[in-house]
């Protein structure tokens, strides 16, 4: 019963080493999925007759935000005109990121190689290259796909 | 759950206006079984519930692009869905590669925004709908 006391005592006495032993024991890890995104702030955008009447423009703005490296693709534009239209060039612009002005090849933007949180303006044009240089009436509509890859 | 909340955090707080994101915990996978099963979480922040599509992409050009959508033998659950904001769903992307080398694959959720009429006071006039689309590139092994 003394020898029980004594161990008790001296358990009690000196709790440090068995602290540390335990503390030895903690181990704190973590991981973040890595993700992207890119949005149309405010949704279609218009796109009005210019001074000139030669072109139609609108303006927007976007939103890039990845936590790793990623980049962006702009998707082929698909352009609807009134029948009877003059062809014409579509384009869309997100200012500092990538261009594109085809009906057929998608554009892409440099990798960012790191996190990136970007904002920024987009600009869409229609413009007809007949020789009157004047639009022909009636509705036009560009439709895309602006596709962010986490890397 | 403790992940999916992390993961939701994980979006909250990266600031973003509205978009929509594809999470990708693991980015290797095996084809030895045959399968390959992919966990995506996806989550969104515009001001109502929306519709998400998610698609599995094979590379494009190059390594980093995507390219066309895959369906030949390929499940998605659920492939299309209405989600409130700020709320995450799980979705599991299961298919059968026959692959000979290390190849890329990309899990992709677009958010296609409605057609909207504008009123343009009879006048000449044109619109530009954006889609966007978030994509998660994964590696398959052979």
């Amino acid at each position: 019963m003394k020898a029980l006391k004594t161990a008790m005592a001296i358990a009690l006495m000196a709790p440090t080493p068995m602290l540390a032993a335990t503390s030895a024991d903690i181990k704190a890890t973590g991981s973040v999925a890595t993700f992207c995104n890119i949005s149309n702030q405010g949704g279609p955008i218009a796109m009005s007759p210019t001074a000139i009447g030669d072109k139609l423009s609108g303006a927007g703005s976007y939103s890039y935000v990845a936590n790793g490296n990623s980049r962006i693709v702009l998707s082929a534009l698909q352009l609807s005109a009134p029948n009877g239209a003059a062809a014409a060039i579509p384009s869309i612009e997100l200012a500092d990121l990538v261009t594109n002005t085809s009906g057929s090849a998608t554009a892409s933007s440099p990798e960012s190689l790191g996190v990136i949180r970007k904002e920024g303006s987009i600009a869409t044009a229609i413009t007809q290259n007949n020789s009157t240089r004047l639009l022909t009436a009636g509705d036009y509509a560009i439709e895309a796909t602006a596709t962010c890859t986490s890397l | 759950m403790g992940r999916a909340i992390l993961l939701l955090l994980a979006a909250l707080w990266s600031g973003h206006a509205n978009a929509q994101t594809a999470f990708l915990d693991k980015r290797e996978f095996s084809a030895k079984s045959g399968l390959v099963r992919v966990k995506l979480g996806v989550t969104h922040e515009r001001q109502g519930a929306v519709e998400l599509t998610v698609r599995l992409k094979g590379a494009g050009k190059d390594d980093q692009t995507p390219g066309p959508i895959l369906t030949e033998s390929v499940s998605i659950v659920p492939r299309a869905f209405k989600i409130p904001p700020n709320k995450l769903r799980k979705v599991l992307i299961s298919f059968e590669p026959k692959v000979t080398t290390r190849t890329p694959y990309f899990a992709c959720v677009v958010y296609q925004p409605p057609v909207e009429r504008m009123d343009r006071d009879g006048r000449a006039g044109g619109s530009m709908l954006l889609a966007t689309e978030s994509c998660s590139r994964f590696w398959v092994m052979p």
